[in-house]
């Protein structure tokens, strides 16, 4: 058996029409089509074969930069073909299967972003050190305090009163039998203006309250409610999840990316972003309940955090939209499930407590 | 044998493309499927699969064009960009000054990385035996890249034209199939009487939208507090109105531009070229194959993309100044081996191409 091709010698354009056998197991022969001159041979293990894509010329590589490129897919890979080589061009090829594979397809990306990306992002939480998430706070805070971050000048009285009241609820958290030893916490103050009324809190333990807040909330209560959210964030490491979560996807981008056209990467990062919004709201409502739980345990009236957030929401008219494209959940829906928290927890407290 | 006479009138001869949208989805959604399961490692291959399947069904004078990058080169390569990428994140989260220190090595190092691309790109590419190859050298590209984007910026936008002649002479000029050079001269007259047409039908055609916006009152309706969904699509289809007439602008120019510049290409001195894309047709092309794109959510991607590289082939021709066949007889293979050839960054866009 013999397939019929081009030999071309190395460097050079000029084709030589040829025809392509095989001797035994592992010599390749080259002979010239028509007169049958011999043209050269190879080991079967030196040639290098181009994998099969639908019907477009392989090209066999010879030692020494020649080559032999032909049309005929089905003889050559008669000829030099394995098994294993076929597998790819056997899915390839059109027909009903492709429904089943785009099937699978779609299934694997949804569960992909549904349930590894969330795995692997709680698995690299958990794997990063206490110092790396520090590392990781300290660059952001030094970096916000270079740009939108200037020295607090609410009344250092009160900035003290808070602190006192903030190290107790920092005690009453490290009591729980869930509470994250190795969490520093700190609490800070600052101005930004730009920013505007808000908290933050940084991996690791550092957190932040601005001027603004203070202003808005002119009890100290609903103040440290709002701390005990933000501790709740630091409990579960929302700050590192995000930061993995969105590196993680921005990685799937790439590498999935290529495979579509522009427009489809486009719709993807849309998607993305949208599922980091998603992902955001419910580690807000993950920090609510929580939050309410830390504030009980120490003592603070958890409706302090209702009040704070009517208190944000009537400050900023038309903020609250509670949609898609929002980065926490609106005021209603949290005000709801923050008083069926605390309910459960009275619940929970009433039961303990006739014991 | 070969003795046609120099002054015949050279026969054009026209790329042509091959492929077909039931082959292409195949390959092209197996390369999602494997990509996928294998969380992103196969799609070194698939990337390979992709360009060895749009190559080999392209061809001219009867010969295809064959794709030769290896699929590892270009894992390692990934691997490498990830790395870095990750490493500096880590860097600039944990101490931000130092991400300023690094970026001008990155600055600096940018061009020589584009060059090398390029000529990878090149060098794995393929007709008739002989690659082709690109010219690495770090000024001009230096300049092409940091340079000449600012006529633009500093002439207010008027100076696009000058920037897109240099770059595309740069481009094309540095290219060589074999040893043979393409060289390129555009005429900028021609570049500013495209630019001008456009220019003047953008201009009418953004006042005629923003004028109908302002009359319809929809701006104001967007701009009243209560935000809800609906005003959110509002908002999005405003903005997408000006970004896909933006989107069909740009298509004309590019379009335009090609035909412009492939006008003056020649190669060894003797072959020209010819690109004869229309561009009303090419933005019909590129507008409908996104409407069908989106329509079926993604799964025509192949066919949208076999039917636009269909109609790019059969709009560009090449002009032989002579015998093909004796030309590529003389052709040389340039030195260098691919596999030395590491650096391949994808998603490099530097205003070229189609």
């Amino acid at each position: 058996m013999a397939v019929l091709g081009k030999f071309r010698r190395d460097g050079e354009a000029r084709a030589t029409p040829a025809f392509l056998s095989r001797d035994g197991k592992l010599l390749l022969l080259l002979h010239r089509e028509g007169t049958g001159e011999f043209l050269a041979d190879a080991e079967r293990r030196d040639i290098d074969l181009s994998p099969r894509i639908a019907s477009i010329p392989r090209q066999v590589s010879l030692p020494g930069g020649w080559s032999f490129e032909t049309e005929d897919n089905d003889g050559i890979d008669a000829l030099l073909g394995r098994p294993h080589d076929r597998l790819v061009p056997a899915l390839e090829r059109f027909g009903p299967h492709l429904v089943v594979v785009a099937v699978i397809s779609v299934m694997a990306i949804v569960g992909l972003v549904r349930f590894g990306l969330p795995a692997a992002t709680d698995a690299a939480v958990n794997a990063t050190p206490p110092a790396v998430e520090k590392a990781i706070a300290q660059g952001s805070l030094a970096s916000l305090d270079r740009t939108l971050f200037k020295p607090s000048d609410h009344d250092p009285a009160r900035r003290a009163a808070i602190e006192a009241r903030f190290a107790q609820l920092v005690d009453a958290y490290r009591a729980r039998s869930d509470a994250r030893g190795e969490a520093d916490f700190r609490l800070l103050f600052r101005d930004a203006p730009f920013v505007g009324p808000n908290a933050f809190a940084f991996p690791g333990g550092t957190i932040v309250i601005t001027d603004d807040l203070l202003d808005l909330l002119p009890e100290d209560g609903p103040v440290l409610a709002v701390l005990s959210h933000e501790i709740a964030h630091v409990h579960h490491r929302h700050g590192l999840n995000s930061l993995y979560r969105s590196a993680g996807i921005g990685a799937l981008i790439l590498f999935l990316g290529g495979e579509a056209s522009q427009l489809a990467e486009e719709l993807v990062v849309q998607g993305a972003v949208l599922s980091n919004l998603a992902a955001s709201r419910s580690m807000e409502a993950e920090a609510d309940l929580t939050g309410v739980a830390i504030a009980v345990g120490a003592g603070i009236e958890p409706e302090g955090l209702v009040t704070a957030l009517a208190a944000l929401n009537a400050d900023c008219p038309g903020c609250d939209d509670a949609s898609w494209s929002s980065s926490h959940p609106s005021f209603a829906k949290r005000r709801n499930a923050i008083r069926d928290a605390i309910k459960r927890s009275g619940e929970v407290r009433s039961v303990t407590s006739e014991r | 044998m070969d003795t046609q006479t120099p002054a015949e009138q050279p026969q054009a001869l026209p790329f042509t493309f091959h492929g077909k949208a039931g082959e292409f989805f195949g390959i092209w959604i197996v390369n999602l499927l494997l990509s996928v399961v294998t969380l992103g490692v196969y799609s070194a291959w698939a990337k390979v699969r992709t360009n060895r399947y749009f190559y080999g069904s392209t061809r001219l004078d009867g010969d295809a064009f064959s794709y030769h990058a290896r699929p590892l080169q270009i894992l390692i390569a990934r691997i490498i960009v990830v790395s870095v990428l990750i490493i500096f994140n880590l860097v600039i989260s944990i101490e931000p000054m130092i991400g300023l220190a690094v970026l001008p090595v990155f600055f600096f190092l940018f061009p020589w990385l584009i060059g090398r691309s390029l000529r990878f790109q090149a060098r794995v590419s393929r007709w008739r035996g002989i690659s082709f190859d690109f010219d690495t050298a770090y000024w001009p590209t230096f300049v092409t890249i940091y340079i000449v984007p600012l006529i633009t910026i500093f002439s207010f936008g008027l100076g696009a034209p000058v920037a897109t002649k240099l770059t595309w002479e740069w481009y094309l000029g540095r290219h060589s199939f074999g040893d043979r050079p393409f060289t390129s001269e555009i005429s900028l007259g021609k570049l500013y009487g495209l630019f001008g047409v456009l220019f003047v039908v953008g201009f009418l055609a953004f006042g005629g939208l923003a004028l109908v916006l302002a009359v319809s009152g929809i701006v104001d309706r967007l701009s009243a507090s209560a935000a809800g969904d609906f005003a959110a699509f509002g908002a999005l289809l405003v903005i997408y109105s000006f970004v896909i007439l933006l989107a069909i602008l740009q298509l004309v120019w590019t379009a335009g531009v090609r035909n412009i510049a492939f006008e003056t290409l020649v190669l060894d001195g003797k072959h020209h070229f010819r690109s004869t894309i229309s561009k009303r047709r090419y933005a019909w092309i590129v507008v409908s194959n996104l409407i069908v794109t989106v329509l079926t959510f993604g799964l025509m991607t192949p066919w949208a993309a076999v039917r636009l590289a269909r109609y790019i082939a059969s709009a560009t021709a090449v002009l032989p100044g002579g015998p093909l066949d004796d030309f590529v007889q003389d052709v040389k293979e340039t030195s260098g081996v691919i596999g030395e050839e590491y650096v391949d960054l994808e998603g490099i866009d530097i205003g070229v191409g189609l």
